[in-house]
């Protein structure tokens, strides 16, 4: 009688407790809930509408055409942006294995590390500039950067100006060359290869004279190029074309000249990556890149070349003599370059 | 062991039945009253906040539902075609018909004229030419037939943000004409700010959640971002954020409205509610254990008092009382243990009283056997020395005797109903010779009924009272012994004598023993079967109707072996 009673006691308080809490607790929420839902499942997005970009560029360039490429395509992107070696790291060790593609880094870097990337042909390559294309279509060229001179017209005459690479060796320029760290910056590895390769000269005789023609200074970032030449530390500099033609659309008075040998227009490449999870819509973005309007806009917007032959070089830019560059040459010879760099480093610190 | 260690103390069942029912209702009670606060609190600032999205994404609406009516009206203008078509017109003209269209919208919108790429007028600072590019873009969207588009590849815009752009082609020839109105950032920003408050954030986005502007706690874009995550990977849009994340379409647009606000109740709030919760948990313990105590005391005094009164009780101490000031049930327990210790105190004096009764009769009994050996020896000689010198008289009375003697000192309390009579015979043999044969004595018993066991020495003192007071001045006296035997054993006496007065009968009825002082007999007999049998059994008299005594005796009818 009395466990009768004490079940049924029992069983009638959970039941109050438990309608008790549903009502005070369900009541309310459930319209906001239900909002909630609705939208996430109107925006979420499914896989096959997802593409995982990495990239080095800087948020001015990636940001206007990969927003475009959403409006274009419908494909929802997530942009993980550094550094390029961040990037490439990333890839190689596995941690970035949500990476579709890899946006931005000049091609050397990819040609170094061919393994990670899958080929793709984009369906518009034979209008690309042949020069820029990867022979195994490993990478696509996005723009072209040619390497260019500066030099401080407060400082030196027009008739002064160097002229051509053998005249960064002048007795009048010596300490006088804003350059940065090969270490640090890609684009003076690739000086330095472009240098080797002109004058027919191993890597290591030609650091050994740049770096007593530098005398010692070494900047430590490309970035610092421009500034030293402009506030008169450095008479000239040698940099890309893009980041010229940027700093002297912000005011900077520099001018620029191209090398009369010709220089090299190394291509920022993009490339998808080995077993990509969207490998499909990769594709798709590799199109985009390469399409008429997103190549004129760059080429106005982003001072940079286009890739494309039938986007025409705005008035203010002149054609450039190519040299004949071998990229993969110039990738196999890194390792040892860099060892004569930190050596020539090394002992200038020691014998100043 | 836990179960076990309660049930031992009535204290501890008390504190757990407290404690139980306690924790049953403070601990659910307090969780859904803390959990229903929470939710109410909830449901309020959401409606708050929506309140507030609501005016922001009404605000935006109404900027873009203006700028869309001047836009129409715009390019219904006769005189913008005009300016426009021809590429030269007065342009004051112009303006002032642009002015006066864009006067609602012109605090927040610049409105531009183009032919071409080629802008001809403006209401804010003209920038001269569109980029190639940007002009076939906005020939595209154009064309499209957006009314608001979002001006993405914008690369003057550094930071996160663009400008929102509406593109209406009013003429395709003889080259493509624009009206674009250009909502910057900075301006959307200015309309709104006073619709958020200063601890919230607003995101106005693309449908693929690209930022045009990000105001309050939005502007680092860390929500967004999560946001974006959250739909990417088919999450609810506002999962694993800590803010309050309110998200909704702008109608007729493909832009998106974010609102942020922060948590509501921070977590420490709920966290002090438990806390309390807790504290009040550990003081109704507190409580329930001096109520526990407090009870049980009320409780176990009694009970207490009650096991240590029988604990005297049985040690002896039949006085034992309960003295309790109460009105409950424990009060009646304690008025009947009273009742109880009083009654069986009453019964157990009564008892010593019989007893000692028995006692003093048998003394008083054995005193009266004054040295039996002697005389019974003693009248063994003079039977034989009056056989010696042939008085048979004396020898007959000499062997009587002794035979009533022997039998009166058998420390036997039990005898055959056969011996009582041979003892009744040989009384009577004695008294036949002393009251010179004037009476006659009969028995009538049947053969079964001789071994019945009766107390000793019951028929001698009533024969002897029938012989004394009934056979006075008598010549033919009769005494007749009869046995019967119903559910009982009936032994009846009459005697033919003058019969027992109703002072005696009376007496004999109502234990009177000061009037039965002459009749000691027949009320020893009485005494003693009384005692033996109880109350139901006795001696009765009663006159008979042709005169003299009937005597009845009722016993158990009983046989077996007689034991000491």
């Amino acid at each position: 009688m009395k466990s009768l009673y004490n079940i049924f006691l029992k069983k009638t308080l959970t039941v109050v407790i438990i309608t008790a809490s549903l009502f005070l607790s369900g009541c309310g929420g459930n319209q906001r809930e239900h909002d909630i839902e609705l939208l996430s499942e109107k925006y979420s997005v499914p896989e096959e509408k997802q593409l995982t970009v990495y990239t080095s560029h800087k948020e001015e360039v990636y940001l206007p055409v990969i927003t475009e490429f959403e409006n274009t395509t419908g494909i929802w992107v997530n942009i993980v942006a550094g550094g390029t070696s961040e990037m490439f790291d990333l890839i190689e060790s596995g941690e970035g294995s949500d990476c579709d593609i890899m946006f931005g880094g000049g091609a050397e870097y990819y040609e170094a590390k061919k393994e990670l990337f899958a080929p793709f042909k984009v369906a518009e390559s034979d209008i690309l500039d042949s020069q820029y294309l990867s022979s195994e279509d490993l990478w696509t060229p996005f723009t072209e950067l040619p390497i260019v001179f500066i030099y401080n017209p407060k400082l030196v005459e027009k008739k002064d100006a160097p002229g051509s690479w053998r005249d960064l060796f002048d007795e009048r320029f010596k300490g006088q060359i804003a350059f940065a760290d090969m270490e640090i910056s890609g684009t003076s590895y690739t000086i330095v290869s472009l240098m080797s390769q002109l004058f027919n000269e191993t890597p290591e005789k030609l650091i050994q004279e740049l770096y007593e023609q530098l005398d010692g200074n070494v900047l430590d970032s490309s970035g610092l190029v421009i500034p030293y030449v402009e506030s008169g530390r450095c008479m000239v500099g040698i940099t890309l074309e893009e980041t010229a033609k940027k700093y002297m659309a912000n005011g900077y008075e520099i001018t620029m000249t191209y090398p009369e040998e010709g220089t090299t227009a190394l291509p920022d490449a993009c490339a998808i990556v080995k077993d990509a999870p969207h490998s499909y819509n990769a594709g798709k973005f590799l199109d985009f890149i390469i399409a008429y309007d997103t190549q004129k806009y760059a080429a106005e917007h982003f001072h940079r070349r286009s890739v494309r032959k039938d986007v025409e070089l705005s008035k203010d830019y002149e054609e450039v003599k190519l040299l004949d560059f071998d990229i993969k040459k110039s990738a196999a010879d890194e390792n040892r370059a860099m060892d004569a760099w930190r050596a020539v480093r090394a002992s200038g610190r020691e014998h100043p | 062991m836990g179960l076990g260690f309660i049930k031992q103390s009535f204290k501890r069942q008390i504190f757990a039945v407290f404690l139980l029912v306690l924790l049953l209702i403070v601990i659910p009670g307090g969780i859904l009253t803390i959990q229903t606060f929470q939710t109410r609190v909830r449901i309020d600032y959401e409606n708050r906040d929506l309140e507030q999205q609501r005016f922001v994404s009404d605000r935006i609406s109404g900027m873009l539902e203006l700028s869309k009516t001047a836009m129409e009206n715009l390019s219904r203008s006769r005189v913008i075609k005009e300016a426009l078509r021809t590429g030269s017109s007065n342009t004051i003209d112009v303006y002032s018909e642009l002015y006066r269209g864009t006067e609602d919208i012109r605090n927040f919108a610049v409105i531009e004229l183009y032919r071409g790429s080629k802008c001809r007028y403006s209401t804010g600072t003209s920038n001269g030419s569109l980029m190639s590019s940007d002009y076939y873009w906005m020939l595209k969207e154009a064309e499209a037939g957006k009314d608001v588009v979002a001006y993405a590849l914008n690369s003057s815009a550094v930071d996160a943000g663009s400008s929102l752009l509406m593109v209406k082609k009013v003429l395709d020839d003889p080259e493509p004409c624009f009206i674009m109105i250009r909502l910057s950032q900075d301006q959307v920003k200015e309309q709104i700010k006073d619709g958020i408050n200063a601890r919230d954030g607003f995101i106005l986005a693309n449908k693929y959640l690209r930022p045009f502007c990000l105001i309050g706690t939005a502007e680092d874009g860390m929500v967004l971002s999560k946001v974006r995550e959250n739909l990417l990977s088919s999450r609810a849009y506002n999962s694993e954020i800590r803010d309050n994340v309110y998200l909704n379409e702008l109608s007729g647009t493909e832009l998106l409205c974010l609102y942020i606000t922060p948590p509501v109740l921070e977590e420490s709030a709920v966290n002090a509610g438990y806390r309390v919760l807790l504290l009040l948990v550990l003081f109704g313990m507190i409580v329930c254990f001096i109520a526990a105590s407090k009870f049980s005391e009320f409780f176990s005094r009694p009970i207490n008092e009650l096991y240590r009164a029988m604990k005297r009780f049985r040690k002896g101490d039949f006085d034992t009382k309960i003295e309790l000031d109460r009105e409950d049930e424990f009060q009646q327990l304690a008025v009947g243990f009273n009742k109880m210790t009083t009654q069986l105190k009453e019964t157990m004096e009564e008892q010593v009283r019989a007893e000692r009764k028995v006692t003093e009769t048998r003394i008083a009994m054995m005193q009266a056997q004054l040295n039996p050996h002697f005389l019974y020896n003693t009248l063994d000689t003079i039977k034989w020395a009056a056989k010696a010198n042939q008085v048979s008289e004396v020898a007959t009375l000499a062997s009587s005797l002794a035979g009533i003697l022997r039998y009166s000192i058998s420390g036997k309390q039990f005898s055959p109903l056969e011996k009582e009579l041979e003892m009744i015979r040989r009384y009577c043999d004695i008294q036949r010779i002393r009251f010179d044969d004037c009476f006659t004595l009969e028995t009538e018993v049947s053969e079964e009924l001789l071994n019945a066991v009766v107390p000793k020495l019951i028929l001698q003192p009533l024969v002897e009272n029938s012989i004394i007071h009934g056979m006075e001045g008598q010549k033919d006296g009769r005494i007749k012994v009869r046995a019967f035997a119903e559910e009982n054993l009936q032994i009846d006496i009459e005697d033919n004598g003058k019969g027992i007065s109703d002072e005696y009968i009376k007496a004999l009825e109502t234990d009177d023993e000061e009037t039965l002082k002459g009749h000691l007999g027949l009320n020893n007999v009485n005494t003693i079967i009384r005692m033996y049998y109880g109350k139901e059994y006795g001696v009765k008299a009663s006159r008979r109707e042709e005169g003299g005594t009937l005597i009845t005796v009722r016993v158990p009818l009983e046989f077996g072996e007689i034991n000491e």
